[in-house]
């Protein structure tokens, strides 16, 4: 009998943990030729890790305590004592009876076939001996999956590029987005902001640099220009209906204007300097207005009398547009001899304006509208109430916004100590003072507490109000917390359960929540792909860049009904409306359902009508799972396997990949060559799930047409997916209905939106936090997934480092 | 001899110059604005140049049809004809390994395992959002030189991120997107942007502002560097070990704007091109442009590295401007269809068009008695060999300009000798030739390459 000891032939390795102690021999058992479980582990991993590693479905190769729990579940995968009953030895012989594991041996290749590949593989009657032996000397029990008390420590995340755009929009109300010239994030999870991802390089920190620079000088605009000067000569460079010229004045020899147009390189204060001359008679001297747009702005006298001049400077403040620039001559006196004699006038003489010319200055200081920083922020005047004492307390307000937290007395002593630096002394200015700020604001946002989410709250206990807000903001907003959000952490309201709440829902309902739904949704749909895809112009030429951006539309406003009527998450697998403008009526043949005659706007329709139901459904998603020529149904139905059932396939053997064309009928439907490739049994394993969901969709198009033929053949989209219990249908909307229904869905979603949340991978002994949420998640709305995570241990507690 | 000499851009600035011309005119102008001089008693400075293209090549069509010395001839019908020019300045060889790139047990995902491991030869840790991995080639040269430049390394590429689908098999992007890194965790991303890059390079400096001017912007931005580095560094103090490499990986971020914001006093060199203005509509203006300001920075001593990137690992770019509308990925497993063959070739042959732009460029440059190219390692690379099989062995490796002492204008076969070497141990050679001790490189890199 097998696994009778044979003399001689000491067993190697290692005694098994649990196995009786070196010097505590079991009688019988010194000497054993049977395999350990980790010998038969090794032995059969090289064949079998490829599709049951790390990751993918049934991972029981992915370690030794993996492997090792197939011996406890009660599910007679491994039974000890009883090779024959044990499912695993029934698969690799290939006379396994049961309805579940299907897919193995792959496509019935006897596991003696696989192993002639291996020699180092362990035999069918090793394997059974090592079962029939595992009675007999009582493997150890192998230690549970348990569930972890306290959640993981992630890594301490820097802002995403998502995040950066969106905080510097809510704190500084910038109208810059210097985020787009950041490097592209790398993604995992289909997600941009997956912590240990967001590493730091040189050209990102010179990245944020600049836009801190940039980002400062918008927020603290700087009123200095350099100033230039323009002389108008008025005999040249002016106008008027009276006088003449004279030498180098002109002669105003009544009342009247003179004057010019003048263009201001910019808005300011602008020094204007009058060189007059008069001839004067009367009673009083020379009076004259300055004109501005036809406005007198402001009247001046001189005594002055050819050859003397007057030199009268005044300032104005000038818009940047053209101005009439001028001077009026308001007191005109012309007294005869002969009126004089009739008394009419105090004295013979004639009172004249001489212009010689206009200098203007400027820009003195330029005169912009307050930035939105100004109006938010600088709520003092440096001027009346002192220096410093409003830096501060502009720094304090706009530091705990961009921090996340209240900056500590030492830290505002430093900024205010940066920013007085730039401050003269001696002679302080109100301009110097803002290129204090402006190095202040500049600081604030290139330093390591506004680029970094920091966490310092010790390991394995609650966070701080201030981390847990700004997980929230970074969760619900893709942001930094606001004003409310931290006003409430200082009230101590995030310590309790009902303050906790009462900001969860005011963040849900403010608009920036649309983020959520948006960011969480669109990534996890793959639209942001959508952008990067050429569809052959030739094959698809209907797909234009307007088309392109109808597809994208629809699924931000199907997303946005899922969040406004706060619908479970789980009904865009099959939703039962749609929003489409007229292009999208057209080109999925919903033109009756639409009806043009009432505008061409996005206009909700019910599905399913045309072959359409769900998001599986919509141009968009069927284009990023296509090629740039054609469909792939194996691309389609791995990402429902990936992505909706958490059954991720197995990726191909390198040799395999992609669709064989020689060697294969050319004249064979996508579906018969998909068939004909899965007669070798490599690839029918794993591809009878995938493509039987895949074929579904060839209904669709490469960009999402409906048809009924591929070329010639006529598309058949029924299918059976060997689920438990086996889920058949007849085309795509009876399997996205199907799909709807099936309990891996709910999980599966539950767990992509929890890594959203936390901006990393789940642990194996996490997945008791995953089941308390979905016990709190009310029919899988994003609110009240949203509201279960945020209060979750997950979110609330720092991590401990395992 | 020297034909360049040093001028100072504020006497006669380029762009002030431009702005008297009107800016539509393109300038031949190299003779006026001018390189460093290199002075007699200095030797020149070596640098290091990586062209990485995607998705391995169509290898029936790739290698010499000669060993032995490479001429036209022998280069004719292959990939790399359009090199012809460079004959005598080319090292080929046929047998070099990536082994550390290979499954190990991982699975697939050869892709993003290849180009990580491409300049690295470590094998990464497979894994969607932990990273392992090990320093580049190009980044032990950065260290060694980098204190001479006002940037140590420059990262091109085509592709940021977006490679329309999912990235390789269980391994997070960063993989199959970077071939530059810093140390195990820190993949260095690209410019993508050629007018990003080029004011980065040449457009920090305002000609029209007073030497007072620049010393005081000067003054204030390196009054909030050090406020923000006594701020991480206390930060540092607070935060767990792993944190910490991240904020030293911050740190060394504001150091490097530091070090560039002293060494903007001296930049006085010009860019041969005029600032561009985003992006080419097509991948060969794209890429050319990438590769002329990178050629511009090594001329003007900015930096001496620089990695480019045509495309990320396995990209499935459609080069429909050479008529060819599948995917390049799709194409590359090519499952030895015929038509398809023909397809990867003509892309071959157009990627290798651009590597001769590199050299042509390079070698425009005079320097010494030769030009840039004698100083430069060029080094032409993909992630596989055959794209169908994933293969890391016999690699696609082409040599351009100098590798250490090796003689070049050699075309050399190992494959029928036993004589298959580590690609780590070339790196080991260019590491020696740049005065570094180092004698292991990689996962398995023992001696410097000799042939």
């Amino acid at each position: 009998m097998a696994g009778e000891p044979i003399a001689g032939e000491p067993m190697a390795g290692e005694p098994m943990a649990g196995e009786p102690m070196a010097g505590e021999p079991m009688a019988g058992e010194m000497i054993d030729t049977s395999l350990t479980t980790e010998e038969v582990y090794e032995g059969l991993r090289p064949i079998c890790s490829a599709c049951h590693s790390a990751g993918l479905s049934l991972p029981a190769f992915a370690s030794l305590a993996d492997f090792n729990r197939l011996i406890v579940t009660n599910q007679q995968w491994i039974v000890p004592g009883e090779p024959d009953q044990s499912a695993l030895l029934n698969l690799l012989l290939g006379t396994y009876a049961g309805s579940i594991y299907t897919q193995m041996p792959p496509s019935g290749a006897p596991y003696a076939l696989l192993i002639n590949e291996d020699p180092s593989a362990p035999s069918i009657d090793e394997i059974r001996t090592w079962i029939e032996q595992l009675e007999i000397t009582g493997e150890p029990e192998p230690e549970p999956i348990t569930c972890a008390n306290t959640p993981l420590k992630g890594a301490m995340a820097r802002l995403s590029k998502e995040e950066y755009r969106n905080t510097i929009r809510d704190i500084l109300g910038s109208h810059l987005d210097p985020s787009a010239d950041f490097p592209s994030e790398n993604e995992s999870y289909g997600f941009s902001h997956i912590s240990t991802l967001l590493t730091l390089s040189p050209l990102l920190i010179e990245k944020y640099d600049l836009a801190a620079i940039a980002l400062a000088e918008e927020a603290v605009p700087k009123h200095t220009r350099p100033l230039e000067t323009f002389v108008l000569e008025a005999e040249n460079d002016l106008s008027s209906t009276v006088g003449a010229a004279s030498g180098e004045y002109w002669n105003l020899w009544s009342n009247g204007l003179i004057s010019t147009f003048f263009n201001p390189p910019e808005a300011g204060r602008y020094e204007i300097t009058m060189a007059v001359s008069g001839g004067q008679a009367g009673p009083d001297p020379v009076r004259f207005a300055l004109v501005i747009d036809g406005q007198d702005v402001e009247v001046f006298e001189s005594r002055a009398q050819r050859p003397d001049r007057d030199q009268i400077t005044t300032t104005v403040n000038l818009v940047s547009s053209e101005h009439e620039i001028g001077i009026r001559f308001l007191n005109d006196y012309y007294c005869t001899q002969e009126r004089f004699d009739l008394g009419e006038c105090a004295g013979v003489g004639d009172r004249n304006l001489l212009v010689d010319r206009l200098v203007i200055t400027g820009p003195q200081s330029v005169i912009i509208p307050p930035s939105n920083f100004e109006l938010r922020y600088l709520d003092c005047d440096p001027e009346q109430e002192g220096f410093e004492p409003c830096a501060r307390s502009i720094l304090t307000r706009f530091g705990r916004l961009a921090w996340r937290r209240p900056l500590s007395m030492d830290e505002l002593n430093r900024l205010w100590a940066l920013m007085n630096a730039e401050v003269s002394a001696d002679a302080p200015t109100l301009n110097q003072w803002r290129d204090g700020l402006r190095q202040a604001v500049h600081a604030i946002l290139l330093s390591s507490h506004f680029i970094f989410r920091v966490e310092l709250s010790p390991e394995g206990t609650s966070l701080n109000g201030y981390e847990r807000a700004s997980r929230l903001a970074a969760f619900i907003w893709r942001s930094s917390p606001d004003e409310a959000l931290l006003n409430a952490v200082a009230q101590g309201d995030l310590d309790t359960l009902s303050g906790q709440s009462a900001q969860i829902e005011r963040m849900l309902s403010d608009p920036k929540a649309q983020a959520l739904i948006q960011d969480f949704g669109g990534r996890f749909m793959q639209l942001h792909h959508l952008d990067d895809l050429e569809p052959d112009y030739q094959i698809f030429p209907q797909f234009t860049p307007s088309l392109r951006a109808s597809m994208k539309q629809e699924m931000r406003l199907a997303l946005q009904s899922i969040m406004v009527e706060e619908r479970s998450l789980l009904d865009l697998v099959n939703l039962d409306f749609t929003w489409i403008n007229q292009e999208l009526a057209l080109f999925y043949g919903l033109e009756d359902a639409y009806n043009s005659a009432s505008g061409d706007e996005y206009r909700r329709i019910s599905l399913p009508q045309a072959g359409r139901k769900g998001l599986l459904t919509q141009g968009a998603w069927l284009t990023v799972t296509s090629h740039p020529t054609r469909t792939s149904p194996v691309l389609r139905g791995k990402w429902v396997l990936e992505n909706l059932l958490c059954t991720p396939p197995p990726p191909p053997p390198p040799s395999v990949e992609g669709l064989p064309e020689s060697g294969v009928d050319q004249n064979a439907s996508v579906r018969e060559r998909l068939e004909q490739h899965r007669a070798d049994p490599a690839c029918a394993a794993c591809h009878t799930q995938m493509d039987s969901i895949g074929f579904a969709f060839e209904s669709f198009s490469g960009i999402g047409e409906f048809r009924l033929v591929d070329g010639n053949d006529v598309i058949d989209p029924s299918g059976i997916l060997t689920l438990d219990p086996p889920l058949s249908f007849e085309n795509s909307v009876d399997l996205v209905d199907g799909l709807r229904n099936e309990p891996a869905l709910s999980r599966c979603v539950t767990e992509r939106m929890i890594i959203y949340a936390l901006g990393r991978g789940l642990a194996d002994n996490e997945h008791c936090f995953v089941d308390q949420i979905m016990t709190q998640a009310d029919q899988y709305s994003l609110q009240s997934l949203a509201r279960a995570i945020a209060g979750s241990v997950l979110m609330t507690q720092q991590g401990e480092t395992r | 001899m020297i034909i360049k000499t040093k001028k100072s851009s504020r006497s006669l600035s380029r762009r002030a110059v431009l702005r008297g011309l009107g800016a539509s005119l393109t300038l031949p102008w190299l003779e006026t604005f001018n390189a460093p001089a290199w002075g007699q008693s200095m030797s020149l400075p070596k640098r290091f140049f990586t062209y990485y293209t995607p998705n391995g090549y169509n290898m029936s069509q790739f290698w010499p049809s000669q060993v032995g010395a490479i001429t036209t001839e022998s280069l004719q019908g292959t990939a790399l004809s359009a090199l012809a020019p460079y004959a005598q300045k080319l090292l080929l060889i046929n047998g070099l390994n990536n082994h550390p790139a290979t499954s190990q047990g991982d699975g697939p995902g050869d892709h993003a395992r290849g180009t990580s491991t491409s300049l690295s030869c470590v094998h990464p840790l497979k894994s969607a959002d932990e990273l392992s991995l090990g320093t580049s080639v190009d980044q032990y040269l950065a260290t060694i030189w980098g204190n001479e430049t006002s940037i140590a390394s420059l990262e091109l590429g085509c592709e940021g991120g977006g490679n329309a689908g999912s990235c390789d098999s269980g391994y997070s992007c960063a993989y199959s997107r970077n071939i530059a890194w810093s140390d195990a965790q820190t993949p260095l991303p690209k410019e993508v942007n050629p007018r990003l890059l080029f004011n980065r390079l040449f457009g920090t400096l305002d000609p029209n502002q007073s030497p007072e001017a620049i010393a005081e912007r000067q003054r204030r931005r390196q009054s909030v560097l050090d406020f923000v580095l006594a701020d991480a560094q206390q930060l540092r103090t607070q935060v767990s070990v792993s944190d910490q490499h991240r904020v030293d990986s911050f740190l060394t971020g504001i150091r490097d704007v530091e070090r560039r914001l002293q060494s903007q006093e001296e930049a006085q060199c010009q860019a041969d091109s005029e600032m561009p203005l985003g992006v080419p509509e097509t991948r060969e203006a794209h890429a050319e442009l990438l590769i002329d300001l990178a050629i511009s920075a090594f001329r003007c001593d900015l930096t001496r590295v620089a990695t480019f990137m045509l495309g990320n690992g396995g990209s499935n770019i459609a080069y429909t401007n050479l008529g060819i509308s599948e995917g390049h990925h799709a194409l590359s497993h090519h499952q030895n269809d015929p038509i398809k063959l023909a397809q990867l070739a003509t892309i071959d042959i157009w990627q290798m068009n651009i590597f001769a732009h590199i050299l042509q460029g390079l070698s425009e440059i005079e320097e010494g008695d030769g030009t840039l190219l004698d100083q430069c390692t060029v080094l032409g690379l993909s992630e596989v060999a055959d794209g169908n099989a994933h293969r890391h062995y016999e690699l696609p490796v082409v040599l351009a300009g100098r590798v250490g002492d090796l003689s070049m204008g050699r075309y050399l076969d190992l494959t029928s000798t036993n004589t298959q070497t580590p690609i780590a141990n070339l790196y080991l050679k260019i590491l020696n030739d740049a005065g570094s001790s180092l004698s292991v490189f990689g996962d398995d890199g023992t001696s410097p390459l000799n042939l």
